[in-house]
């Protein structure tokens, strides 16, 4: 029995990694998160009261740890890369401030929710946003703190927050137009 | 007047920024006024719809299984 859960648990490590991964963006400090994780787990496995799936469980107990990395951490996991200081703004408005191409129609979110596709496709394109930003980013969208709290954590001001938000939101844009908009037709076949 | 009279990069800004935190009244009045005209920046807003859907799946797959 005991042995079934470690073996369990070992299987959804590579699953757990790619996600340590894409939130932190730094393989040493991912692969901290998941043998914390995995230890945490192995330590306390009645705790796993079999009321959820075990994959929920994990992923609960590797957001802390996850965390704790991003504490540790928090000065070099906001250094901004070229990328991450690139103005995307500059590329898609006119001095004036005018859009310099019309958006694209996406149509309805219903739509696209129901190509499962679509989700792969966002999340390749959460895994190829600049450093910094993915990790402001997947603190806001995967962690759930709040813009607040993820100033607090990573100690920087909300305008530097915003910013970077900014242009994470308009990159997953342009990465979703080119890689899914564009590359299909109009009407699903 | 000019105070509600903001351009398209203007109002992008704060239909993203709108999800960090609530946006002052002039604000908000001035994207309402800009959306009601532009084309353009409704397209983006409804963009922001498909992504904010998307990323809440995404979270539901990543957090609870089915992968």
């Amino acid at each position: 029995m005991p042995d079934d859960f470690a073996r369990r648990v070992e299987q959804l490590q590579p699953q757990l990694l790619r996600f340590a991964r894409s939130q932190l963006r730094n393989d040493a400090w991912a692969e901290d998160a998941v043998s914390e994780t995995v230890v945490a787990a192995l330590e306390k496995p009645q705790s796993f009261a079999g009321q959820s799936q075990l994959k929920t469980w994990l992923v609960g107990i590797l957001k802390h740890k996850v965390i704790d990395q991003l504490r540790r951490h928090k000065r070099e996991a906001t250094v901004l890369t070229d990328d991450d200081a690139e103005d995307i703004d500059e590329l898609l408005f006119a001095a004036d401030g005018h859009w310099r191409e019309m958006p694209a129609d996406w149509g309805a979110p219903e739509d696209v929710l129901r190509q499962r596709q679509f989700i792969d496709v966002l999340e390749a394109c959460l895994d190829v946003l600049p450093p910094t930003q993915a990790r402001c980013f997947m603190m806001r969208e995967w962690l759930e703190f709040s813009s607040d709290e993820v100033c607090k954590e990573l100690t920087i001001t909300s305008t530097n927050l915003w910013v970077l938000l900014h242009r994470a939101r308009l990159r997953l844009r342009e990465c979703l137009q080119s890689n899914w908009f564009d590359s299909r037709p109009q009407v699903a076949a | 007047m000019s105070l509600f009279n903001r351009n398209c990069r203007e109002v992008t800004r704060l239909l993203i920024e709108r999800q960090e935190r609530r946006l002052g009244p002039v604000e908000w009045i001035a994207v309402r006024l800009h959306l009601g005209i532009c084309e353009m920046c409704t397209r983006f807003n409804g963009q922001l719809g498909v992504m904010n859907a998307a990323l809440s799946r995404w979270k539901s797959y990543r957090d609870g299984g089915d992968e």
